[in-house]
């Protein structure tokens, strides 16, 4: 079962909270160098979740970039804490309006869900009938992700990929945690509901 | 997998499952939970769904980086700029629109919003003019406001709490209509009774449509007196403005609309 809860498990999970901090005062200070080695130690992982959050490779990629943007005008708003989690917030905000933006156009499908264009890494030791079932799996997946309402899909997210406890969730996107379980357990349901289908897939 | 669940777990409830899982139940709640688990195979594969699919979502593979997201010099100068605009939001809005859209949707708010401020000016107007109607066909002759003529019982409270009648109708003009009302003479009780009674006398008063747009002050009580200024010049210029406010609406919505046909042409031409 998931951890109950835990305090600051996101935060566990920030080991370079001391250089973030070293770099993000020299970037206040108009260090440009320095903010940009901080979109490089947080690119990869921005991208990661807002992708999972905007399962369309250049529409994350734009509220990627938009979040770094405002995270460097809005430098001097950065009171201490945790950088992986300020930029994170900001790339869930980016990607929110993104979502809202979708929303008010909804006649655009995500192209993710049928473009078979990439696969998972294939790092020469996979079986490819394992491969291609990993493929299976995660297009399922994405798919079902895609159809929870954003906010769900964005809770869970945050709880079981980004590894973020309740409290977190609840700051980084400024609702209750009464809110964020709601969200997370209905999420679950839903998924669960909508794969059902595929269990064994899923379990394999 | 059993697609037809046994009947008692139809009646289990997914969700005190999910509560289950993410380790949110106490008490009774958990206790029943933990029952639920432990004698119906259903839920306990419920139970092991959401653990399977919680795994398949971390473990979910993430299409390599599009770009790198670095920010170049001129990029940063033009983020370090932070005009006005950029406060207000309004850069924002811009670049969502598409600058044509953008001025084409200030249009159409301008132009509406012109054209909702003159019809409450309007109306302000009308009030006002139907007030100054009103008493002025009043004043004469007394007969055709009876009807909105307050009973004897209030007439004293109104002339207490107005103060003394007006001396003149320029300087009662701008009273309200009750207060017009209770200077009437000659009060005719049984009708007076009704509250809405000047509303229909209003109505039915030869002339009253023209009070309306402010061109019939003479013609009920005959006084004579000019408008005020303001009115005459609201009537005069009123279709002006409503028609220049139309224009700078319609105006607003062809920029607007034009480009989203555009963009769909293009896009149903490229798609």
């Amino acid at each position: 079962m998931a951890d109950k809860g835990d305090a600051g498990r996101g935060e566990a999970r920030d080991p370079g909270r001391a250089l973030d901090a070293a770099l993000v005062e020299q970037a206040q200070e108009g260090n440009l160098e320095a903010f940009n080695q901080l979109v490089v130690r947080h690119q990869d992982h921005l991208y990661a979740l807002v992708y999972r959050l905007v399962p369309d490779r250049d529409q994350a990629g734009d509220a990627v970039q938009e979040a770094f943007f405002s995270a460097y005008r809005n430098l001097s708003t950065f009171r201490g804490g945790s950088v992986r989690s300020w930029l994170a917030r900001i790339a869930i905000n980016a990607a929110m309006d993104l979502q809202r933006a979708r929303k008010r156009r909804p006649s655009q499908p995500y192209p993710e869900l049928e473009d078979e264009s990439w696969q998972p890494a294939d790092d020469g030791t996979a079986e490819p009938e394992r491969l291609s079932l990993a493929g299976e799996r995660s297009r399922l997946l994405v798919a079902a992700l895609a159809r929870l309402p954003a906010e769900q899909r964005a809770c869970i997210v945050l709880f079981d990929v980004e590894g973020y406890d309740y409290g977190e969730i609840a700051r980084l996107m400024g609702i209750s945690v009464g809110t964020v379980k709601s969200r997370i357990h209905r999420g679950r349901v839903a998924l669960r509901t909508a794969l059902e289908p595929m269990r064994e897939l899923l379990r394999g | 997998m059993d697609r037809n669940p046994a009947p008692a777990h139809a009646a289990h409830d997914e969700l005190l499952l999910a509560r289950l899982y993410g380790g949110d139940l106490e008490g009774r709640e958990l206790e029943r939970a933990r029952e639920m688990v432990s004698s119906c195979r259903e839920c306990a594969a419920v139970l092991a769904d959401f653990e399977a699919i919680a795994a398949a979502t971390t473990a979910l593979s993430v299409p390599p980086r599009p770009r790198d997201f670095t920010i170049g010099p001129a990029e940063a100068s033009a983020l370090r700029r932070r005009g006005p605009s950029r406060r207000l939001g309004l850069r924002g809005i811009v670049s969502r629109l598409g600058p044509v859209r953008a001025l084409g949707t200030s249009m159409t708010a301008a132009g509406i919003a012109g054209i909702l401020a003159l019809g409450a000016v309007s109306l302000t107007g009308q009030t006002a003019t139907t007030s100054i109607d009103y008493r002025q066909a009043a004043e004469p002759n007394g007969q055709e406001l009876a009807a909105g003529s307050p009973s004897p019982a209030h007439a004293p409270q109104d002339k207490n709490g107005a103060g003394t009648p007006a001396p003149s109708g320029q300087a009662a003009a701008w009273s309200s209509a009750d207060t017009l009302a209770g200077q009437t003479p000659e009060p005719n009780p049984a009708e007076a009774e009704s509250p809405r009674a000047p509303e229909i006398d209003d109505g039915d008063r030869p002339g009253a449509s023209e009070a309306t747009t402010g061109s019939g002050h003479s013609e009920g009580g005959g006084t004579g007196e000019a408008p005020p200024a303001g009115q005459a010049e609201g009537s005069d210029s009123g279709p002006l403005w409503l028609a220049g406010f139309g224009c700078l609406a319609a105006g607003g919505l062809v920029l607007v609309v034009v480009p989203t046909l555009r963009r769909r042409r293009s896009a149903g031409g490229t798609g």
